[in-house]
């Protein structure tokens, strides 16, 4: 019966809501965040608990855009792909394999990948890895001995090789393309090797390259007489990469924005919810006790709102823990003081009218007074001036990680952002590392704000006219 | 007493109350972690002590040569106070802006930690007043378009820009100006240091063309809203009974815009600006490390990044007094302007 009417206003609220066209959409937003973040864990498993991890990314490709990118330019480069399939045989003496690759882009892929496992018995296999190109020339990028560990009875290998970036293959492409072309000794660029292996062999293939398009090889042959080769897989790192493309190590920009998502959700919802409850309880035990207890009340409250949230949270992080939910926290025990002070007002009001005093004088008791009479009325007040205050909570938060001061155990939209600003990010132009996990701020702060303002509206109908 | 000096006095009194309560709580984090290191301190050195000259001690001696080092160490520390004198004392200096020495800094020829804030904190003040003055002043003009046509295409767009612009952390949106103006366009550069090689006009002309980014993203972040509550403040002063009345009297609409509205709405809006202003000031500083501009919010970074701990709390303890400060002079301009407002009912919301 207690909250009979608190029900019914929050019906008629919602009612009024869908009149409210910004604010619908900030729910939806809320909602859809909401779905988001209570998912991620299934979307991107691996992200949060590996983000700082170098090994877990090193096959994506770095600095990639996202995928739709691709049809908006005019130039597309290469997308990125895995080969599993290869052709192979294999003799007494060598085990040959081939990975088919057909090039029809603008812009090379940024690196080639190459993983291969198997055995040998005894004679440690050589492996020779050529890449040989549609119009015949071929490349030697990588000659070496394979090393195994012993199993007993036999060794076993698998080996990962990186193709065109490193230094030695750097300089073996360059002497590949200067047979065409005379180039500057010494002068060798990572990018104009790359570059050269998948252009037309002219006389401009380092200065002014054409794309050679056609079928390219990876050839692995394994030199050795019992080798066993069981598996083996190509990655052609592409220009592309997922819904939101990936930042320099290659960490999945869509995976990371995710788990932003939930803790930005988590804070949202958190914020909010802490500073509704302080600030109706602080507020409501004021104005109802009155007398000494609400002057002092007040005085302390004042004293809060002196406190300046951004100083206070640096020591903190600096000095005492980085960790995330004592921040939100923090957040939260902070932020309820302005509204407080505003519900107090109108609880004195409220108090003053007739029909509290009726039923005061037919003996309700006090908390009857605050649950019945009290707290229908501001509820919604305290529920739209706590969504206004998520914005700055998050905002705050992610400005830690800017500073060094984030929490280094979980991915946030802040630490994506402090990891594009420490890695040039916006001065290599991958706007959607910059773009896109401010987005996510932004748009938090959007729903709650707009959410928190078409609540308000319908309360307090005199800003309607405007 | 008259209301209003009472006002002022409670209030200058809640503002030092304040004070005082903010700077014993950041002495008590600083102190309990200064203990922990501290306490990692004694035993260490006694314990090295013990092994370099315990050697031909018997086990009695090396007790008491251990509780003896171990008893100097901790007075030595200052650990044997109690724990609230230590707290009082800490806030006592920074108080006093005793700040110490930096461990590693050393900037316009002086290593004591208020040297090196006297040093930087102008160069905040100049990127972050000059911004208010355009943010605050482009605000009011275009909070009074929206306000003249409630309801209008502007008055909508704004409301929507408005609200966009306040859920944008202000330092990402420099990252999108870098992104735009320094890497796609190339205009400005995206570090505002090193600060000229030049003097006279020549370097003056080259600050500003270091500031122009900074400068335009605070004030694209903040005129938004600016405008917003500007225009909300004056859509309430223009249903007031007077301003019909003037209406009606056939008065020019400009002047009971210019003339009428716009004076009733001066003190909320400059108060409203005020508090706005410091409420983004952390925002502000990290806006500065964003683009290097070498300020506070640089400093604070660096002295964070090198570990300098009396720096960086100078620079925590520095902002505190100027917010603390700030909120006391808007909520002060308040009453002024304002004699109505009553102890108890706060400054504008």
């Amino acid at each position: 019966m207690r909250f009979e009417g608190i029900k019914r206003k929050i019906k008629s609220i919602l009612t009024e809501l869908k009149r409210e066209k910004i604010g619908i959409i900030g729910f939806a937003i809320i909602i859809s965040l909401l779905v988001i973040g209570f998912l991620t864990p299934w979307i991107a498993p691996e992200a949060n608990a590996h983000w700082g991890d170098p090994y877990e990314w090193r096959d994506h490709p770095q600095g990639a855009a996202p995928s739709w990118v691709r049809y908006l330019s005019r130039e597309p480069g290469a997308e990125h792909l895995e080969l599993e399939e290869y052709r192979s045989y294999s003799t007494g003496a060598y085990s040959d394999i081939t990975f088919e690759y057909d090039y029809s882009y603008e812009e090379p892929p940024s690196e080639i990948v190459t993983y291969i496992e198997g055995e040998y018995e005894e004679d440690r296999p050589m492996i020779i890895i050529e890449l040989i190109r549609p119009d015949g020339e071929s490349i030697e990028l990588e000659v070496e001995t394979i090393e195994g560990s012993d199993e007993g009875g036999g060794y076993k290998f698998n080996d990962r090789f990186t193709l065109l970036r490193d230094r030695e293959q750097v300089e073996e492409i360059y002497r590949f393309a200067e047979s065409f072309e005379e180039g500057e000794i010494g002068g060798e660029s990572t990018s104009a090797a790359v570059r050269a292996v998948f252009s037309e062999a002219s006389d401009s293939i380092l200065s002014d390259p054409d794309p050679l398009h056609g079928e390219y090889k990876i050839r692995l042959r394994l030199i050795s007489e019992d080798v066993n080769v069981s598996n083996s897989r190509a990655i052609f790192k592409g220009r592309y990469y997922g819904f939101m493309g990936t930042d320099t190590r290659g960490r999945d920009v869509a995976g990371g924005w995710a788990w932003g998502a939930r803790y930005g959700i988590i804070l949202g919802v958190t914020v909010a919810t802490l500073t509704v409850v302080i600030s109706l309880v602080y507020g409501m035990t004021s104005a109802y006790h009155g007398g000494w207890v609400d002057e002092l009340m007040q005085r302390i409250n004042e004293t809060i709102m002196g406190i300046p949230t951004f100083p206070l949270l640096v020591v903190i992080a600096y000095m005492w823990t980085r960790s995330y939910y004592v921040i939100i926290l923090v957040l939260g025990l902070l932020f309820w003081r302005g509204i407080a002070k505003n519900i107090r007002a109108r609880g004195l009001q409220i108090r003053q009218n007739t029909y509290v005093e009726a039923s005061e004088s037919l003996g309700a008791s006090g908390r009857r007074i605050i649950t019945k009479h009290m707290v229908p009325q501001m509820l919604p007040y305290a529920l739209a001036e706590g969504a206004l205050m998520v914005p700055g909570a998050i905002i705050a938060a992610a400005g830690l990680n800017v500073l060094g001061l984030g929490d280094p155990t979980i991915v946030t939209w802040g630490r994506m952002l402090s990891e594009a600003h420490s890695a040039g990010a916006a001065l290599s132009g991958m706007w959607w590392w910059v773009i896109l996990p401010g987005l996510g701020i932004t748009l938090v702060g959007f729903a709650f704000i707009s959410a928190g303002m078409a609540v308000e509206r319908i309360i307090n109908p005199k800003m309607k006219q405007g | 007493m008259p209301a209003s000096s009472k006002y002022f006095v409670v209030r200058t009194l809640s503002a030092v109350a304040t004070l005082v309560v903010v700077m014993v709580l950041l002495s008590g984090i600083f102190i309990s972690m200064a203990d922990e290191q501290l306490e990692t301190t004694v035993r260490e050195t006694v314990s090295q002590e013990v092994e370099q000259y315990g050697a031909d001690m018997t086990e009695e001696e090396l007790e008491n040569f251990r509780e003896r080092r171990e008893e100097e160490l901790r007075s030595h520390y200052g650990l044997d106070d109690p724990a609230w004198r230590r707290v009082m004392s800490n806030a006592y200096n920074a108080l006093t802006l005793n700040f110490g020495t930096s461990y590693m800094m050393d900037i316009g020829g002086s290593n004591y930690v208020i040297d090196i804030i006297m040093h930087r904190l102008p160069r905040t003040i100049l990127l972050f007043t000059t911004a208010a003055v355009i943010y605050v002043i482009l605000g009011i003009i275009i909070g009074l378009k929206a306000a003249q046509v409630a309801g209008g295409k502007l008055d909508k767009f704004l409301s929507f820009f408005g609200i966009s612009a306040s859920s944008m952390p202000m330092w990402w949106v420099g990252m999108i100006v870098i992104l735009i103006f320094s890497y796609e366009l190339g205009w400005f550069p995206s570090r505002a240091t090193p600060f000229p090689d030049a003097e006279g006009l020549e370097f003056y002309l080259g600050v500003l063309h270091r500031m122009a980014l900074p400068l335009g993203t605070i004030v694209f972040v903040l005129f938004g809203a600016r405008a917003w509550a500007t225009r909300n403040i004056l859509t309430d002063v223009l249903q007031d009974d007077y301003i019909m009345a003037a209406r009606a009297k056939g008065v020019p609409e400009s002047k009971v815009m210019y003339g009428h509205a716009l004076k009733t709405a001066a003190p909320p809006v400059v108060t409203s600006a005020l508090l706005a202003l410091l409420m983004s000031v952390g925002g502000a500083m990290i806006t500065e490390v964003v683009f290097r501009w070498p300020g506070m919010g640089m400093l604070l970074y660096d002295a964070i990044m090198m570990n300098d701990v009396p720096v960086m709390t100078g620079v925590v303890f520095i902002t505190t007094f100027l917010y603390i400060f700030g909120y006391l002079v808007a909520d002060l301009l308040y009453g002024v302007f304002d004699p109505r407002v009553e102890l108890g009912s706060g400054g504008p919301k």
